[in-house]
Protein backbone atom coordinates (compact mmCIF):
# COMPACT_ATOMS: atom_id res chain seq x y z
CA UNK A 1 0.00 0.00 0.00
CA UNK A 2 1.50 3.71 -1.23
CA UNK A 3 0.88 6.47 1.48
CA UNK A 4 1.40 9.78 0.02
CA UNK A 5 1.84 13.25 0.91
CA UNK A 6 -0.80 15.73 -0.65
CA UNK A 7 -0.88 18.52 2.11
CA UNK A 8 0.75 20.37 4.22
CA UNK A 9 0.39 22.78 6.66
CA UNK A 10 3.19 25.01 9.28
CA UNK A 11 2.88 27.43 11.92
CA UNK A 12 7.02 28.21 13.11
CA UNK A 13 9.05 31.15 13.89
CA UNK A 14 9.61 31.36 10.70
CA UNK A 15 6.11 31.78 9.55
CA UNK A 16 2.39 31.12 9.89
CA UNK A 17 2.06 29.25 7.09
CA UNK A 18 3.82 26.73 4.68
CA UNK A 19 4.91 28.90 2.42
CA UNK A 20 5.98 31.44 4.56
CA UNK A 21 7.99 28.93 6.71
CA UNK A 22 9.54 27.59 3.80
CA UNK A 23 10.78 30.91 2.08
CA UNK A 24 11.98 32.04 5.39
CA UNK A 25 14.01 28.58 5.23
CA UNK A 26 15.33 28.84 2.13
CA UNK A 27 16.46 32.32 2.34
CA UNK A 28 17.81 31.36 6.03
CA UNK A 29 16.41 34.33 8.20
CA UNK A 30 17.76 33.57 11.56
CA UNK A 31 14.85 33.32 14.35
CA UNK A 32 16.55 33.32 17.17
CA UNK A 33 15.86 36.75 19.53
CA UNK A 34 16.44 37.75 23.44
CA UNK A 35 13.50 36.21 25.83
CA UNK A 36 11.10 38.44 26.96
CA UNK A 37 12.17 41.16 29.35
CA UNK A 38 10.06 40.42 32.35
CA UNK A 39 11.07 36.55 32.40
CA UNK A 40 14.22 37.92 34.15
CA UNK A 41 12.14 39.13 36.89
CA UNK A 42 11.72 35.42 38.14
CA UNK A 43 15.15 33.72 37.50
CA UNK A 44 19.05 34.18 36.62
CA UNK A 45 19.06 32.12 33.40
CA UNK A 46 21.72 30.66 31.46
CA UNK A 47 20.19 31.33 28.49
CA UNK A 48 18.90 34.69 27.41
CA UNK A 49 17.73 33.73 23.56
CA UNK A 50 15.01 32.22 22.43
CA UNK A 51 12.39 31.95 19.00
CA UNK A 52 9.66 33.34 19.39
CA UNK A 53 6.22 32.62 16.87
CA UNK A 54 4.99 35.23 15.56
CA UNK A 55 1.59 37.24 16.56
CA UNK A 56 -0.99 34.71 15.89
CA UNK A 57 -4.64 36.57 16.57
CA UNK A 58 -7.12 33.31 16.13
CA UNK A 59 -9.90 34.91 14.71
CA UNK A 60 -7.81 36.04 11.69
CA UNK A 61 -8.32 32.08 10.89
CA UNK A 62 -11.91 31.77 11.16
CA UNK A 63 -11.76 30.36 14.78
CA UNK A 64 -14.84 31.83 16.97
CA UNK A 65 -14.45 33.65 20.36
CA UNK A 66 -15.58 30.23 22.21
CA UNK A 67 -12.93 28.34 20.88
CA UNK A 68 -10.07 30.64 21.75
CA UNK A 69 -11.11 30.19 25.41
CA UNK A 70 -11.65 26.78 25.34
CA UNK A 71 -8.50 25.86 24.16
CA UNK A 72 -4.57 25.79 24.80
CA UNK A 73 -2.44 27.70 22.36
CA UNK A 74 -0.86 24.36 21.16
CA UNK A 75 -4.21 22.99 20.17
CA UNK A 76 -5.22 26.59 18.07
CA UNK A 77 -1.89 26.35 16.51
CA UNK A 78 -2.13 22.56 15.36
CA UNK A 79 -5.64 23.33 13.90
CA UNK A 80 -4.38 26.20 12.06
CA UNK A 81 -2.21 24.37 10.42
CA UNK A 82 -4.62 21.63 9.99
CA UNK A 83 -6.74 23.98 7.78
CA UNK A 84 -3.80 25.04 5.54
CA UNK A 85 -3.17 21.19 4.95
CA UNK A 86 -6.37 20.36 3.99
CA UNK A 87 -6.88 23.50 1.82
CA UNK A 88 -3.65 22.73 0.14
CA UNK A 89 -4.73 18.95 -0.12
CA UNK A 90 -8.11 20.05 -1.92
CA UNK A 91 -10.11 18.44 0.41
CA UNK A 92 -13.71 20.18 0.90
CA UNK A 93 -14.89 21.46 4.00
CA UNK A 94 -18.97 21.93 4.40
CA UNK A 95 -20.07 23.47 7.89
CA UNK A 96 -22.41 21.73 10.00
CA UNK A 97 -22.64 23.51 12.96
CA UNK A 98 -22.14 27.39 13.05
CA UNK A 99 -22.40 28.00 17.28
CA UNK A 100 -19.47 24.74 17.25
CA UNK A 101 -17.73 26.26 14.31
CA UNK A 102 -17.56 22.51 13.22
CA UNK A 103 -17.34 21.52 9.69
CA UNK A 104 -17.17 17.76 7.84
CA UNK A 105 -15.50 16.45 4.74
CA UNK A 106 -18.38 15.13 2.62
CA UNK A 107 -16.37 13.12 0.13
CA UNK A 108 -14.41 11.33 2.54
CA UNK A 109 -15.79 8.13 4.75
CA UNK A 110 -15.54 9.48 8.52
CA UNK A 111 -14.84 6.23 9.67
CA UNK A 112 -11.81 5.63 7.45
CA UNK A 113 -10.55 9.10 8.56
CA UNK A 114 -7.57 9.07 11.23
CA UNK A 115 -5.71 11.72 12.82
CA UNK A 116 -2.08 11.29 14.89
CA UNK A 117 -1.00 14.03 16.32
CA UNK A 118 2.70 14.44 18.49
CA UNK A 119 3.11 16.34 21.34
CA UNK A 120 5.07 16.65 24.70
CA UNK A 121 3.35 18.30 26.99
CA UNK A 122 0.03 19.14 25.91
CA UNK A 123 -1.87 22.52 27.49
CA UNK A 124 1.93 23.66 28.85
CA UNK A 125 0.34 27.31 28.66
CA UNK A 126 -2.88 26.93 30.21
CA UNK A 127 -1.45 24.50 32.93
CA UNK A 128 1.08 27.59 34.28
CA UNK A 129 -2.20 29.99 34.07
CA UNK A 130 -4.29 27.65 36.47
CA UNK A 131 -1.71 27.22 38.73
CA UNK A 132 -0.62 31.02 39.12
CA UNK A 133 -4.50 31.90 39.63
CA UNK A 134 -4.63 29.01 42.04
CA UNK A 135 -1.42 29.89 44.27
CA UNK A 136 -1.23 33.82 43.87
CA UNK A 137 -4.47 34.50 44.63
CA UNK A 138 -4.34 32.35 47.84
CA UNK A 139 -0.67 34.86 48.42
CA UNK A 140 -3.08 37.63 47.45
CA UNK A 141 -5.73 37.60 50.35
CA UNK A 142 -2.78 36.50 52.94
CA UNK A 143 -1.32 39.81 51.51
CA UNK A 144 -4.30 41.93 52.01
CA UNK A 145 -5.38 40.05 55.35
CA UNK A 146 -1.56 41.30 56.02
CA UNK A 147 -0.74 44.69 55.18
CA UNK A 148 -4.78 45.85 53.71
CA UNK A 149 -6.33 46.34 50.70
CA UNK A 150 -3.54 49.00 49.97
CA UNK A 151 -2.25 50.04 46.57
CA UNK A 152 1.23 49.16 47.49
CA UNK A 153 -0.27 45.17 47.38
CA UNK A 154 -2.04 45.44 44.53
CA UNK A 155 0.62 47.06 42.83
CA UNK A 156 2.62 44.04 43.83
CA UNK A 157 0.47 41.67 43.23
CA UNK A 158 -0.03 43.31 39.94
CA UNK A 159 3.27 42.40 38.63
CA UNK A 160 2.84 39.26 38.23
CA UNK A 161 0.62 39.39 35.61
CA UNK A 162 -1.41 35.96 36.46
CA UNK A 163 -4.57 35.42 35.23
CA UNK A 164 -7.31 36.86 37.57
CA UNK A 165 -9.69 33.72 37.44
CA UNK A 166 -9.21 29.89 36.95
CA UNK A 167 -10.50 28.44 33.68
CA UNK A 168 -13.21 26.61 33.84
CA UNK A 169 -11.86 24.73 30.39
CA UNK A 170 -8.97 23.56 32.58
CA UNK A 171 -8.63 19.82 31.88
CA UNK A 172 -9.57 20.00 28.70
CA UNK A 173 -7.06 22.39 27.62
CA UNK A 174 -4.42 21.05 29.38
CA UNK A 175 -4.65 17.06 28.28
CA UNK A 176 -2.53 16.16 25.40
CA UNK A 177 -5.36 14.83 24.09
CA UNK A 178 -7.09 17.69 23.21
CA UNK A 179 -5.22 18.30 20.43
CA UNK A 180 -6.13 15.56 17.99
CA UNK A 181 -9.18 15.32 19.95
CA UNK A 182 -10.17 19.04 18.82
CA UNK A 183 -9.13 18.15 15.17
CA UNK A 184 -11.55 14.90 14.82
CA UNK A 185 -14.46 16.58 16.69
CA UNK A 186 -13.52 20.23 14.56
CA UNK A 187 -14.00 17.78 11.23
CA UNK A 188 -16.29 15.46 12.45
CA UNK A 189 -13.31 12.68 11.82
CA UNK A 190 -14.12 8.96 13.62
CA UNK A 191 -11.94 7.16 12.93
CA UNK A 192 -8.61 6.16 14.60
CA UNK A 193 -7.85 9.40 16.68
CA UNK A 194 -4.33 9.08 18.73
CA UNK A 195 -1.77 11.45 20.89
CA UNK A 196 1.90 10.42 20.37
CA UNK A 197 3.98 11.50 23.41
CA UNK A 198 7.74 10.98 22.35
CA UNK A 199 9.52 13.73 23.45
CA UNK A 200 11.20 15.55 20.44
CA UNK A 201 10.58 12.73 18.33
CA UNK A 202 6.69 13.12 18.79
CA UNK A 203 5.77 14.79 15.31
CA UNK A 204 8.26 12.18 13.40
CA UNK A 205 6.51 8.96 15.32
CA UNK A 206 3.24 10.25 14.39
CA UNK A 207 3.48 10.43 10.92
CA UNK A 208 5.23 7.35 11.01
CA UNK A 209 2.14 5.65 12.88
CA UNK A 210 -0.10 7.15 10.64
CA UNK A 211 1.87 5.76 7.97
CA UNK A 212 1.15 2.33 9.32
CA UNK A 213 -2.60 2.74 9.77
CA UNK A 214 -3.00 3.75 6.06
CA UNK A 215 -0.43 0.61 5.22
CA UNK A 216 -2.85 -1.43 7.88
CA UNK A 217 -5.69 -0.23 5.09
CA UNK A 218 -7.49 1.27 8.87
CA UNK A 219 -7.60 4.66 7.39
CA UNK A 220 -7.81 5.69 3.91
CA UNK A 221 -6.57 9.34 4.66
CA UNK A 222 -4.78 10.70 8.11
CA UNK A 223 -4.15 14.19 9.13
CA UNK A 224 -1.20 13.57 10.84
CA UNK A 225 1.73 15.95 12.46
CA UNK A 226 3.14 17.62 16.00
CA UNK A 227 2.18 20.84 17.76
CA UNK A 228 3.98 22.12 21.37
CA UNK A 229 3.86 25.46 22.67
CA UNK A 230 5.72 26.22 25.33
CA UNK A 231 5.74 30.32 25.95
CA UNK A 232 4.07 31.14 29.67
CA UNK A 233 4.29 34.46 31.55
CA UNK A 234 6.89 33.58 33.28
CA UNK A 235 9.11 31.56 31.86
CA UNK A 236 8.56 28.79 33.80
CA UNK A 237 8.87 26.19 30.88
CA UNK A 238 12.04 27.83 29.53
CA UNK A 239 13.73 27.22 33.09
CA UNK A 240 12.96 23.82 33.12
CA UNK A 241 15.27 23.29 29.95
CA UNK A 242 18.33 26.32 31.18
CA UNK A 243 18.91 24.47 34.49
CA UNK A 244 19.19 21.25 32.33
CA UNK A 245 21.69 22.80 30.42
CA UNK A 246 20.73 21.70 27.08
CA UNK A 247 20.12 25.40 26.14
CA UNK A 248 22.08 27.64 23.56
CA UNK A 249 23.92 30.98 25.15
CA UNK A 250 25.05 34.18 23.74
CA UNK A 251 28.19 34.24 22.15
CA UNK A 252 30.79 35.70 23.92
CA UNK A 253 30.48 38.97 21.25
CA UNK A 254 26.91 39.51 21.65
CA UNK A 255 25.82 38.46 18.57
CA UNK A 256 22.57 36.38 18.67
CA UNK A 257 22.84 35.82 15.07
CA UNK A 258 25.53 33.70 15.41
CA UNK A 259 24.20 31.64 19.10
CA UNK A 260 21.95 29.29 16.99
CA UNK A 261 24.65 26.73 15.24
CA UNK A 262 24.04 22.72 15.30
CA UNK A 263 27.23 20.77 14.25
CA UNK A 264 29.77 23.50 14.63
CA UNK A 265 32.45 23.57 16.81
CA UNK A 266 31.13 26.72 19.15
CA UNK A 267 27.81 25.10 19.38
CA UNK A 268 26.76 25.72 23.11
CA UNK A 269 23.34 24.11 23.10
CA UNK A 270 19.69 23.88 21.11
CA UNK A 271 18.23 27.45 20.66
CA UNK A 272 14.64 26.87 22.65
CA UNK A 273 11.39 27.78 20.13
CA UNK A 274 7.98 29.31 21.62
CA UNK A 275 6.08 26.87 20.05
CA UNK A 276 5.22 25.20 16.35
CA UNK A 277 2.62 23.10 14.47
CA UNK A 278 3.23 20.82 11.91
CA UNK A 279 -0.07 18.97 10.13
CA UNK A 280 0.75 16.36 6.88
CA UNK A 281 -2.50 14.73 4.98
CA UNK A 282 -1.31 11.55 4.23
CA UNK A 283 -3.41 9.27 1.67
CA UNK A 284 -3.30 5.71 0.55
CA UNK A 285 -2.91 5.70 -3.19
CA UNK A 286 -6.50 4.52 -4.00
CA UNK A 287 -8.03 7.58 -2.31
CA UNK A 288 -5.84 10.02 -3.56
CA UNK A 289 -6.09 8.79 -7.55
CA UNK A 290 -10.22 8.64 -6.60
CA UNK A 291 -10.27 12.07 -5.74
CA UNK A 292 -7.39 13.81 -7.98
CA UNK A 293 -5.24 15.00 -5.50
CA UNK A 294 -1.93 16.14 -6.35
CA UNK A 295 0.54 14.28 -4.30
CA UNK A 296 3.75 16.06 -2.80
CA UNK A 297 5.91 13.45 -1.77
CA UNK A 298 5.85 9.37 -0.84
CA UNK A 299 6.45 7.76 2.29
CA UNK A 300 8.45 4.79 1.82
CA UNK A 301 9.38 3.91 5.27
CA UNK A 302 9.46 4.42 9.30
CA UNK A 303 11.54 2.95 12.09
CA UNK A 304 11.60 3.38 15.26
CA UNK A 305 13.94 2.48 18.08
CA UNK A 306 14.50 2.97 22.22
CA UNK A 307 17.84 3.34 23.29
CA UNK A 308 17.14 2.22 27.36
CA UNK A 309 20.34 3.93 28.34
CA UNK A 310 19.37 7.37 30.05
CA UNK A 311 16.22 9.58 30.40
CA UNK A 312 18.10 12.76 29.41
CA UNK A 313 20.87 12.13 27.74
CA UNK A 314 21.93 10.23 24.26
CA UNK A 315 23.24 6.47 24.47
CA UNK A 316 26.81 8.05 22.88
CA UNK A 317 27.56 5.44 20.34
CA UNK A 318 24.05 5.35 19.02
CA UNK A 319 23.73 1.99 18.62
CA UNK A 320 19.94 2.00 18.94
CA UNK A 321 19.72 5.25 16.11
CA UNK A 322 21.97 3.46 13.31
CA UNK A 323 19.45 0.02 14.07
CA UNK A 324 16.67 2.43 13.48
CA UNK A 325 18.05 3.98 10.49
CA UNK A 326 19.04 0.70 8.81
CA UNK A 327 15.28 -0.62 9.84
CA UNK A 328 13.75 2.09 8.00
CA UNK A 329 16.04 2.19 5.29
CA UNK A 330 15.11 -1.66 5.22
CA UNK A 331 11.29 -0.94 5.16
CA UNK A 332 12.11 2.05 1.86
CA UNK A 333 14.12 -1.04 -0.02
CA UNK A 334 16.67 1.44 -0.48
CA UNK A 335 20.64 1.41 0.20
CA UNK A 336 22.22 4.09 2.23
CA UNK A 337 23.61 5.69 -0.92
CA UNK A 338 20.33 6.16 -2.63
CA UNK A 339 19.64 8.97 0.22
CA UNK A 340 20.28 12.33 -0.94
CA UNK A 341 19.28 14.52 1.68
CA UNK A 342 19.18 13.84 5.44
CA UNK A 343 17.18 16.47 7.48
CA UNK A 344 19.01 15.81 10.47
CA UNK A 345 18.05 16.50 14.12
CA UNK A 346 20.85 18.46 14.82
CA UNK A 347 20.10 20.65 17.94
CA UNK A 348 22.95 21.99 18.74
CA UNK A 349 23.84 20.31 21.90
CA UNK A 350 27.31 18.70 22.31
CA UNK A 351 26.22 15.62 22.28
CA UNK A 352 23.28 15.00 19.95
CA UNK A 353 25.45 16.52 16.98
CA UNK A 354 28.80 14.88 17.74
CA UNK A 355 27.08 11.27 17.89
CA UNK A 356 24.81 12.34 14.91
CA UNK A 357 27.48 12.96 12.77
CA UNK A 358 29.28 10.16 13.36
CA UNK A 359 26.05 7.46 12.65
CA UNK A 360 25.34 9.32 9.76
CA UNK A 361 29.49 9.51 8.35
CA UNK A 362 29.12 5.73 9.54
CA UNK A 363 26.27 4.70 7.78
CA UNK A 364 25.69 7.04 4.39
CA UNK A 365 29.27 8.11 4.10
CA UNK A 366 30.58 11.78 3.18
CA UNK A 367 28.42 12.30 0.26
CA UNK A 368 24.74 12.90 1.62
CA UNK A 369 23.61 16.05 1.80
CA UNK A 370 22.66 17.53 5.58
CA UNK A 371 21.23 20.15 6.97
CA UNK A 372 19.22 21.15 10.23
CA UNK A 373 16.07 22.95 10.59
CA UNK A 374 16.88 23.53 13.35
CA UNK A 375 19.52 25.90 13.15
CA UNK A 376 17.01 28.17 11.58
CA UNK A 377 13.71 27.84 13.58
CA UNK A 378 14.87 26.78 17.00
CA UNK A 379 14.02 23.44 18.49
CA UNK A 380 9.83 22.84 18.75
CA UNK A 381 10.28 20.04 20.25
CA UNK A 382 7.02 17.97 20.04
CA UNK A 383 6.45 19.63 16.87
CA UNK A 384 9.89 19.23 15.64
CA UNK A 385 9.87 16.01 13.90
CA UNK A 386 6.91 16.55 11.71
CA UNK A 387 7.67 20.19 10.52
CA UNK A 388 10.88 18.68 9.38
CA UNK A 389 9.11 15.88 7.17
CA UNK A 390 7.09 18.59 5.86
CA UNK A 391 10.26 20.61 5.41
CA UNK A 392 11.76 17.17 3.60
CA UNK A 393 8.61 17.20 1.48
CA UNK A 394 8.84 20.04 0.03
CA UNK A 395 12.66 20.09 -0.86
CA UNK A 396 11.74 16.84 -2.97
CA UNK A 397 9.31 18.57 -4.43
CA UNK A 398 11.21 21.99 -4.96
CA UNK A 399 14.68 20.03 -5.13
CA UNK A 400 16.23 22.45 -3.09
CA UNK A 401 17.59 22.08 0.27
CA UNK A 402 17.68 25.15 2.66
CA UNK A 403 21.40 26.27 4.26
CA UNK A 404 22.20 25.25 7.84
CA UNK A 405 23.40 28.45 9.80
CA UNK A 406 26.56 29.21 11.21
CA UNK A 407 28.94 26.31 10.11
CA UNK A 408 32.16 28.03 10.07
CA UNK A 409 33.83 25.32 11.84
CA UNK A 410 31.78 21.77 10.99
CA UNK A 411 32.48 19.45 13.90
CA UNK A 412 32.85 16.62 10.42
CA UNK A 413 34.40 16.37 7.44
CA UNK A 414 31.00 15.50 6.03
CA UNK A 415 28.59 17.32 3.07
CA UNK A 416 26.99 19.97 5.44
CA UNK A 417 24.67 22.28 3.02
CA UNK A 418 25.42 25.70 4.68
CA UNK A 419 24.02 27.89 1.61
CA UNK A 420 20.75 27.16 -0.18
CA UNK A 421 21.45 24.64 -2.37
CA UNK A 422 19.50 23.14 -6.16
CA UNK A 423 19.84 19.68 -6.07
CA UNK A 424 18.86 16.63 -7.81
CA UNK A 425 18.00 13.65 -5.46
CA UNK A 426 14.90 10.97 -5.42
CA UNK A 427 15.76 10.12 -0.87
CA UNK A 428 15.09 12.21 2.00
CA UNK A 429 15.71 11.02 5.65
CA UNK A 430 14.40 12.88 8.54
CA UNK A 431 15.60 11.78 12.23
CA UNK A 432 14.82 12.59 15.68
CA UNK A 433 16.25 11.67 18.87
CA UNK A 434 14.06 12.51 21.91
CA UNK A 435 14.13 12.55 25.98
CA UNK A 436 13.88 9.24 27.18
CA UNK A 437 15.33 7.44 24.59
CA UNK A 438 13.49 7.35 21.76
CA UNK A 439 14.81 7.22 18.36
CA UNK A 440 12.44 7.05 15.00
CA UNK A 441 12.61 8.12 11.42
CA UNK A 442 11.37 8.61 7.84
CA UNK A 443 12.47 8.05 4.32
CA UNK A 444 10.22 10.15 1.92
CA UNK A 445 10.22 9.91 -2.08
CA UNK A 446 10.15 12.23 -4.72
CA UNK A 447 6.86 11.53 -7.13
CA UNK B 1 -18.12 50.60 36.63
CA UNK B 2 -21.28 50.26 34.44
CA UNK B 3 -24.82 51.16 34.65
CA UNK B 4 -27.65 49.10 33.83
CA UNK B 5 -28.19 50.10 31.04
CA UNK B 6 -24.62 49.10 29.55
CA UNK B 7 -24.53 45.97 31.29
CA UNK B 8 -28.25 44.77 29.26
CA UNK B 9 -25.76 45.92 26.32
CA UNK B 10 -23.00 43.99 27.19
CA UNK B 11 -24.81 40.61 28.30
CA UNK B 12 -27.14 40.53 24.63
CA UNK B 13 -23.49 41.10 22.86
CA UNK B 14 -22.09 38.40 24.68
CA UNK B 15 -25.03 36.19 24.39
CA UNK B 16 -25.45 37.01 20.89
CA UNK B 17 -21.70 36.29 20.06
CA UNK B 18 -20.96 32.91 22.51
CA UNK B 19 -24.37 31.26 20.84
CA UNK B 20 -23.86 32.64 17.35
CA UNK B 21 -27.70 33.62 17.14
CA UNK B 22 -28.62 35.24 13.75
CA UNK B 23 -30.35 37.97 15.37
CA UNK B 24 -29.50 39.86 18.81
CA UNK B 25 -30.83 37.81 22.16
CA UNK B 26 -33.72 39.49 24.15
CA UNK B 27 -33.46 40.03 27.58
CA UNK B 28 -36.54 37.95 28.30
CA UNK B 29 -35.19 34.92 26.72
CA UNK B 30 -34.21 31.67 28.62
CA UNK B 31 -31.14 30.38 28.47
CA UNK B 32 -32.07 26.42 27.50
CA UNK B 33 -35.80 26.79 26.06
CA UNK B 34 -35.26 29.69 24.10
CA UNK B 35 -31.92 29.79 23.20
CA UNK B 36 -30.78 26.33 23.19
CA UNK B 37 -27.74 26.63 25.17
CA UNK B 38 -26.18 23.87 26.79
CA UNK B 39 -24.37 23.72 30.03
CA UNK B 40 -20.83 24.40 28.40
CA UNK B 41 -22.21 27.83 26.26
CA UNK B 42 -23.45 28.86 29.65
CA UNK B 43 -19.88 28.07 31.42
CA UNK B 44 -18.48 29.92 28.29
CA UNK B 45 -20.50 32.63 28.34
CA UNK B 46 -19.87 33.25 31.96
CA UNK B 47 -15.91 33.54 31.13
CA UNK B 48 -16.84 35.75 28.28
CA UNK B 49 -18.63 38.06 30.63
CA UNK B 50 -15.50 38.27 32.81
CA UNK B 51 -14.05 39.69 30.52
CA UNK B 52 -15.94 42.10 29.47
CA UNK B 53 -17.05 43.51 32.37
CA UNK B 54 -13.71 43.20 34.61
CA UNK B 55 -15.29 40.68 37.59
CA UNK B 56 -14.03 37.74 38.84
CA UNK B 57 -17.21 35.08 39.71
CA UNK B 58 -17.28 31.50 39.74
CA UNK B 59 -18.95 29.29 37.69
CA UNK B 60 -21.62 28.24 40.26
CA UNK B 61 -22.60 31.93 40.44
CA UNK B 62 -24.40 31.85 37.52
CA UNK B 63 -26.44 28.42 38.30
CA UNK B 64 -30.31 29.33 39.02
CA UNK B 65 -29.98 32.12 36.57
CA UNK B 66 -32.41 31.29 33.65
CA UNK B 67 -32.42 34.31 31.35
CA UNK B 68 -30.68 37.12 30.62
CA UNK B 69 -32.62 39.46 32.62
CA UNK B 70 -31.84 37.15 35.65
CA UNK B 71 -27.98 37.46 35.05
CA UNK B 72 -28.07 41.19 34.28
CA UNK B 73 -30.12 41.22 37.60
CA UNK B 74 -26.90 39.95 39.37
CA UNK B 75 -24.16 41.61 37.50
CA UNK B 76 -25.72 44.95 38.45
CA UNK B 77 -25.66 43.84 42.28
CA UNK B 78 -22.24 42.86 41.86
CA UNK B 79 -21.56 45.84 40.32
CA UNK B 80 -22.77 47.22 43.51
CA UNK B 81 -21.14 45.22 45.94
CA UNK B 82 -24.52 43.42 46.93
CA UNK B 83 -24.51 40.11 44.97
CA UNK B 84 -24.19 36.86 47.13
CA UNK B 85 -21.75 34.32 45.81
CA UNK B 86 -22.77 30.77 45.04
Amino acid sequence: MRVFISGIGLVTPAGISRDSTWLSLLEGRNCTREIPSHWHNYYNYRSVIWSPLPDIDFKDYGFRRNEILQKDPFTLICLVATQEALKHAGIQTELTDKRANTYHLPEQDPTKSGVFIGSTVGGGDTYIKVISNHLLSRVKKLAVDTWGDSSEVEALMASFSYPKSYTPFAVPMVMPNSVSASIGIKFSLTGINRVVEHACASGTTAIGLAYQSIQRRECDYVICGGADYYSDDFGMNFRGYDVARTLATMPPDGDISKANRPFDKDRTGFVFAEGGAATLILESESHIEKRGGEPIAEIVGFGETFDAFSIMAPEPEGKQIERMIHMTLDEAGITPDEVGYINAHGTGTAANDQMEADIIERVFGKDVAINSTKSIIGHTIGASGAIEAAICALSLRDQEIHPSLNLDNPIADINFVSVRRKTNFNYTFSESFAFGGHNSGLVLKKV
Amino acid sequence: MFDRKEIEMKVIDVVTETLALEVPANLEDSFREDLEADSIDIVTLMVCLQEELGHSFEVNDLHGKNTLLDVVNFIEKLCLGDAVPA
